[in-house]
């Protein structure tokens, strides 16, 4: 399907056919669906999120400019729209204050290639998405779902691409820290297992 | 190399925005740097979890309930518009009449002119009446002069209002026929 098609399909469904606007519907429901989903982490906030999205994108078709992506557009509404519940939510974020203060020590877990897969992989994501800020997500999921550049971010975030430097950055280093503390702890609990095995052990033999 | 610069370099390293020159300099202070060297795999760590995402599939139901909420939405747009348009509708019509009616039969004042009827409350209402009936008048000096004009250019003038009328209440009552409930869309 052609870009020329999804104009098509657009200024139709402006001039009021509602098959265009199914049609859109239909071609836009898994990538809103998948942001929202990132973004929120609940299958039905983000289904939800993407009726809202869509009838918001109905609504402000008329203010859609044809010189611009659509795809660009339609994000941009769906990620305004997370953004905002999530900061109505207010969740417990980490502060840039803290990251910063962070000290580095050297992980003596599995290289970053040796990384797990399946349902191990799949909740470190969604953990560590959960703990960075709105922005810090948002910029996350662009990059590594939508594989979008620092430009289509800046469109998309309605930001500058310094600023989607700035919050990439960031948010990296957010998840390295997190990611680095949870496997400290998960040091110190099999340290503590490992003594208690240990114990057992010793006093096993008495 | 400061240790905050090379920092902001590894997310740029990562999105492939380094010039080499620059990689090199990153790569030189990373291996100097036991902090920056710690950092670095961390972050690799973190972000090598994201390497080939994949999409979850929608629920399979989604985009009719989208369609639906859109329809929703459209329907409750047309009964307002609807409702606006019968109620201008009814006020231009009582007007016109009223219009006539004041041309025909003496001013409202004379009735209201009766002492018992004049208390505090009445005062108001005759305030507000006086006022309609100002503007009504106004009205009526205008339908007059239509209805004064010569022969059949009072006539048209007429046919013209009515004409107006009709279409502008047909247009607003149908509206821009947009998803009509009935219609299978998906």
């Amino acid at each position: 399907m052609g870009a020329d098609q999804e104009q098509l399909w657009v200024l139709r469904a402006r001039g009021g056919d509602p098959e265009a606007f199914a049609k859109l519907v239909e071609l836009y429901q898994t990538p809103i669906h998948n942001l929202a989903y990132r973004m929120l982490g609940g299958a039905t906030d983000a289904e939800d999120a993407t009726q809202e999205t869509f009838l918001r994108v109905y609504t402000r078709l008329d203010t859609y400019d044809p010189s611009r992506k659509f795809s660009s557009w339609i994000l941009s509404i769906a990620s305004h729209y997370c953004v905002d519940l999530l900061r109505r939510r207010r969740g417990n974020w980490l502060s840039v204050e803290e990251i910063r203060a962070w000290h580095w020590v050297p992980d003596k877990s599995p290289k970053p290639e040796a990384i797990t897969i399946g349902h191990e992989r799949r909740d470190s994501i969604r953990r560590l998405l959960d703990q960075l800020p709105p922005h810090y997500r948002l910029v996350i999921v662009l990059r590594y779902w939508y594989g979008l550049s620092y430009e289509e971010m800046a469109e998309v975030t309605q930001s500058t691409k310094s600023a989607v430097k700035s919050r990439l950055h960031r948010a990296r280093r957010t998840m390295a820290v997190k990611l680095a503390e949870a496997q400290a702890g998960k040091d110190v609990e099999d340290a503590a297992e490992e003594r208690r095995v240990r114990r057992n052990a010793v006093s096993g033999g008495f | 190399m400061q240790c905050r610069e090379a920092s902001e370099m590894m997310s740029l390293r990562l999105d492939s925005e380094l010039h080499p020159q620059e990689e090199q300099a990153l790569l030189q202070h990373v291996l100097t740097c036991d902090n920056c060297q710690a950092e670095w795999e961390a972050i690799q760590r973190a972000c090598a979890l994201f390497r080939s995402p994949t999409f979850a599939p929608p629920p399979p139901d989604l985009s009719s309930k989208v369609m639906t909420r859109v329809r929703r939405h459209q329907s409750h747009l047309a009964t307002l518009r609807n409702g606006v348009a019968l109620l201008l509708a009814v006020v231009i019509l009582a007007s016109l009449c009223l219009s006539f009616w004041l041309v025909a039969s003496p001013p409202v004042e004379s009735v209201l002119d009766n002492p018992p009827l004049v208390s505090a409350m009445a005062t108001i209402v005759v305030g507000i009446v006086t006022t309609l009936v100002t503007l009504l008048r106004a009205v009526a000096l205008v339908v007059q002069a239509v209805v004064a004009a010569p022969g059949c250019i009072g006539l048209l003038g007429y046919v013209a209002v009515a004409g107006a009328l009709t279409m502008w209440w047909v247009r607003l009552v149908s509206g821009r026929r947009v998803l009509a409930p009935r219609r299978e869309i998906l």
